[in-house]
Formats: C-alpha cells, structure tokens, sequence
C-alpha cells in the first residue's frame, strides 16, 4: 500500500481519499482475479465442445501460463511502483 | 523487522469491542478476521473429526481379510466421501482459518480487503459439508467413486453424485473468494515499509497458494459441471459411446487435481518458515531462494499432472516429459528443506511443540517426498499404480506434512488466539503420540504397496494380513492422540493455564507479537510503520 493512513488524521478528507483509493484497488485487483477464474471456468467447457483432445490442452496450459503470468507481473509491477 | 511502537501496542482498540453482536449472531453475521478464522478453524476440525471417523472404519474393515465390517458399497464411499472431506473439508479450511487469523496481523492490515465476501466464503462451507453427508442417505448411497470422481463410475453412479457434484462447485466458490480476498489484501493492504520481499513467509506461501487457487479451482468447476451435463442433459464430454473419452475427464481432473497436492503444502511450508526460525532463534536462512523456490513449485506444478495417469497409456516422450518435469519439483523443494536444515544450524533451538511439529514435518515430509520422487520414475509407477504404496505416499505428505505443519501452527499461535500459554506436557504427549502411531499407520502400506496390494478394496488376499492388522491399530492410536490435541485446545479457550504474554517466544520477530495476548477484537486500525 502506497499511503500509509498513519499520515493522515482519522477522518480527514485525506484519509477518506487515501482509503477510497485503497478501495478502488481492491475491486481492480479482485476484477482481474475473478476474470481469470471465470476465463478458466468457460475456457474449459468451451474447448472440451469445440476443440479436440491436443486443442483443449493447448488452450488450457497456454491460459494458466498467461494469466498467472500478467496477474503476477502486473501486481509486482504495481507493488515496485507504489514502495 | 523492526517496526515503530504505537498505541496498538496497549490495546487502544477495547472501545471497539462493545460494537460486535454477542452469541450465535456474532459468529452469524461477523466480518471480522480473526472470527472467521476461529469459524475455519473448528470448521476444519469438526470436518477433520467426521473424515477421521470414515477413515477408522475403512481400517476396522481391513483390519482383517474377508468382509466383516461394512458391505463393499459402502466402503467404496467410505474412501469418497474420506478423501473429499479430508481435501476441501479438512486440510483446506485449516489453512484458510490460519490465513484469517494471521495474515492480517503478520501484514498490519487491519482486516482482510473484502470483509463480507469474507464471512459469505465460509459460510458457504457448512452447506456443502452437509451435502457431502446428506449423499450418505440418499438412494443407492453416496458415490463409490473415489475422490477423483472419475467417469464412467461417476456418470452412472445414483443421485448421491449429483450431490457431490454441487458440494464441489459450492467447495470451489467458497475457496475462490477466499483466495482473491487474501491476494487482494496482501497486495493493498501491507503496512508502510513491509514490501513484498520483507513478508514473512507464510504471507508469501498463502499468496502463491491463493494464485493456484484462482487458476485451478475453476477448471476442477468445469469439470465437475461437464459430468453434471453428461448426467443429465445428454451431453458426451466423458461417455465413450457418444464419442467423448473417459480420459478427458482425468487430465482435467489432474490439471487441477496437483496444483491442489501444492495448495495443501505450500501453507504448510509457510508455517514450518514461521516456527523454525523462531526455535532455532536465528533469521531463516535464505529467504529469497525460499520465495523464489516457492514460485518455482507453484509454475511446475502446471505441468506435472499426467504423473498421475502413466498408465493410461500415452507415447513415450509424454511418459518421459511428465517424468522429468515431475523430478524437476525436487530441486525447488529440496532447496526449502535444505533452508529449514540450515537455519537450525548452529541456532539456539529449544524443541517445545511448536518446533516439535516442525522437525516432525521435516522428516516425515521428506520421507513422502522421497516416494513421490520413486513414483515419478514412470517404469517403477507401472509397478505400484493404484496400490498401497501411493496410499502411503501422499499421506506421508498431507497428514505427516501439512496437517502436522498445522498443529505446530496452532500450538505456535495459540497464546496469542487464546491468550493462554498452550499445556506443554499435554502438546508433548500429542505429538510423540502423534508421530508414532502415524508411523505405525502408514509406514507398513509401503511394503503392502510393494507387494502388490490395490488400494480402494474392502478385501484383500491372505498374504496382506499382518501389515494390515498393524496399520490398523496404528490408524486408530493416531486417532486418539487427537483427542490430545482438542483437550489441550480446549483448555486454551478456557483459560486453563499460563496466562501469555504479548510474546511468549523469545525468538519470535513477526508484527502479530507486538499486540496483546488474546489479540485485540481490533487490530492496525493504525498501521505500524516497519523500519
């Protein structure tokens, strides 16, 4: 977390600003986990349908690669960023 | 870690604590961390307890050879409904339950990011426990299909299925929100100065275990939903008749079905990092190379799932891929075990529970990692697939492993959950009898793997009789060494000894020490700063 309330007198229009902002990152990084999860939930389904045995794999392995990757990528981006 | 007195440290939160329902409201309706964390907790222990009483009854009936006990029915669910409440009912709310209660504190966060998703994620838990048992009464009984619910078996089986089926899904929600709640509050909510890599490394565990979670709790959900649909809306995902293929079902199974092997250890490991630096009253040794080593179990463990199907049949270079990468999970786990050895080198250990728990992992996981690695040799798996050797196996891994990890975590933190030093002589007797009887369980269904013996039968052949017998009178041992455990819980909760100061381990360095024992309802309103 970037701004440490502590700073901020209990309160304040600082604080509420400071923890709005902490919010607002909240559901950001609960939206992206919850996309992966229903990304996973349909991609699994639909390729099962749609795709053979070798294309459901493919799909499957490449996703987790993917999302786990940029998931974990953005946030220890954000993290460097903000300490 | 150093971190800046404030007034925490005087307990400044009690007006707060006349704002929290009393009774079963608050336990109802609560947001708060550590309560949702003591819900997990016993959650997991009543579910611990009801698995337990299953897996008892699985030896009563093999204690001998013949069928004396229960019908072979009936112990093909018996081994279901064990493994699935033991999985998702027991092992995994235990680690959820330590991941309420401490990350928070270990972070200097307040609470968890999603307070309310919080309390709807385990609620949805009693629920789907209770579907699990209800499968039990249903016509035809429930599913006899293993905890791997594999079709055929698991297309055909009676309605007690479809139960199970929605016991997963509701099982999987619960952990999905569970996890983004703990990713999301690790990531927004540390204190000012605790960057990722000053975390301690339960923290650090739980947070790649919560991206395991997030990735393959969904697929198990497709899954499970695809057999749903082959059940009852005429779809052929798994029936080889309509030109699906039983197999399918299995990789997607075990594309989940490993990471999961990791989700259930990767917690404990955090807790082993916690205890044994604290013990041997030295920094853990190389903590970068722990979280690094950590990441690395969690990437390979996407691409070992086939380690489970060798014979399936599949071309040589699949076996020899699945081989290698499964050999490759060694090296990120022996540079965690070689980092726990090396920070009790030339440290001043003293061996209270805790750390008794601790080296008792150490050991005995090691041991089930060791078969694991023989089980990953392709050739030697053709030789022992589905026999009692792999029962031994991964219960060297999730009982003398996690679970055992998990008491040492219970004993380590339960003067600051209770306020009350935990009964040394009784955690003394758990775990010596704990540590014996295990061994007196599982040891010997080694050399009945090796001979021969399958798993998931109620009967077996003469020659099986004796290490069978003795398992069984080591299985039941190790189930009364945990009435042990909840007597000195209990006295905890009561208050029956010690009262426990803020730090009650000298060699403890983490944030949740600077607060008072019991924890304050409210904890970091005012983040401490760390230096």
């Amino acid at each position: 977390m970037s701004d440490p309330t502590a700073a901020a007198a209990p309160g304040s229009s600082e604080a509420r600003l400071r923890a709005a902002r902490v919010r607002a990152a909240n559901l950001r990084t609960a939206f992206v986990l919850v996309a992966i999860a229903v990304t996973f939930f349909a991609a699994v389904i639909a390729s099962k349908s749609m795709g053979g045995y070798a294309v459901g794999l493919t799909i499957v392995g490449f996703a987790a690669f993917a999302f786990i990757a940029f998931a974990i990528g953005r946030n220890l981006v954000g993290a460097d960023r903000v300490e | 870690m150093s971190t800046v007195p404030h007034d925490q440290v005087a307990g400044h939160d009690d007006h707060h604590d006349h704002h929290h329902p009393s009774g079963i409201l608050r336990w109802l309706t609560t947001t708060n961390h550590k309560d949702i964390g003591t819900l997990y907790l016993w959650f997991s222990f009543t579910m611990f307890i009801v698995g337990g009483v299953m897996a008892l009854t699985i030896r009563a009936e093999l204690f001998r050879p013949g069928l004396q006990v229960i019908d072979p029915e009936f112990f093909n669910s018996m081994t279901t409904l064990h493994g699935l409440i033991m999985v998702f009912g027991a092992i995994m709310p235990a680690a959820v339950g330590f991941a309420n209660w401490m990350i928070p504190l270990l972070i200097g966060a307040p609470d968890m990011a999603f307070a309310r998703m919080n309390n709807w994620s385990f609620w949805l838990l009693p629920p789907a426990g209770i579907l699990l048992m209800t499968s039990l009464f249903l016509p035809g009984g429930a599913p006899g299909t293993g905890w791997t619910l594999y079709p055929p078996l698991s297309t055909q089986m009676p309605m007690g299925m479809d139960f199970v089926i929605f016991a997963v899904h509701i099982m999987g929600a619960s952990s999905i929100m569970g996890s983004i709640n703990i990713i999301t509050t690790i990531l927004n909510l540390r204190a000012p100065g605790m960057t990722l890599m000053r975390m301690p490394m339960f923290c650090w565990t739980w947070l790649i275990t919560a991206y395991l979670l997030v990735a393959v709790m969904p697929v198990l959900a497709g899954a499970v939903t695809m057999i749903l649909t082959d059940r009852h809306f005429g779809t052929s995902f798994f029936n080889a008749a309509g030109g699906g293929d039983p197999v399918l079902f299995q990789h997607i199974f075990w594309f989940f079905g490993h990471p999961e092997v990791y989700i259930i250890i990767l917690p404990a490991f955090g807790i082993i990092s916690q205890i044994i630096p604290t013990f041997s009253r030295k920094p853990l040794f190389g903590y970068a190379s722990m979280v690094y080593a950590t990441a690395g179990i969690a990437i390979v463990s996407f691409i070992v799932w086939a380690h489970h199907m060798f014979t399936t049949g599949m071309p040589a270079v699949g076996l020899l891929f699945f081989m290698y990468a499964t050999m490759l999970v060694a090296v990120p786990t022996g540079v965690k075990v070689f980092n726990w050895l090396a920070t009790m080198w030339k440290g001043s250990m003293t061996f209270e529970a805790p750390m008794l728990f601790a080296i008792g992992f150490l050991f005995l996981f090691t041991l089930g990692g060791f078969t694991g690695l023989i089980l990953s040799i392709s050739p030697v798996d053709f030789q022992v697939h589905d026999t009692y050797y792999v029962v031994a196996h991964f219960h060297y891994v999730m009982v003398a492993g996690s679970l055992f990890a998990f008491f040492g975590g219970v004993y380590y933190w339960i003067p600051k959950w209770t306020g009350t030093m935990y009964d040394e002589r009784l955690a003394q007797i758990h775990f010596w009898a704990s540590l014996v009887t295990f061994n007196v369980a599982f040891f010997p269904q080694h050399f009945l793997g090796l001979a021969g013996m399958p798993r998931r039968i109620p009967d077996y052949a003469q020659q099986f009789a004796d290490w069978n017998a003795v398992s069984s009178v080591g299985a039941f041992g190790f189930g009364i060494s945990q009435l042990v455990f909840l007597w000195a819980v209990l006295k905890c909760i009561r208050g029956r000894g010690e009262h426990a100061p803020a730090k009650p381990w000298e060699g403890a360095d983490t944030l949740e020490w600077t607060v008072p024992s019991p924890a304050p309802y409210h904890t970091f309103e005012t983040p401490p700063v760390i230096k």
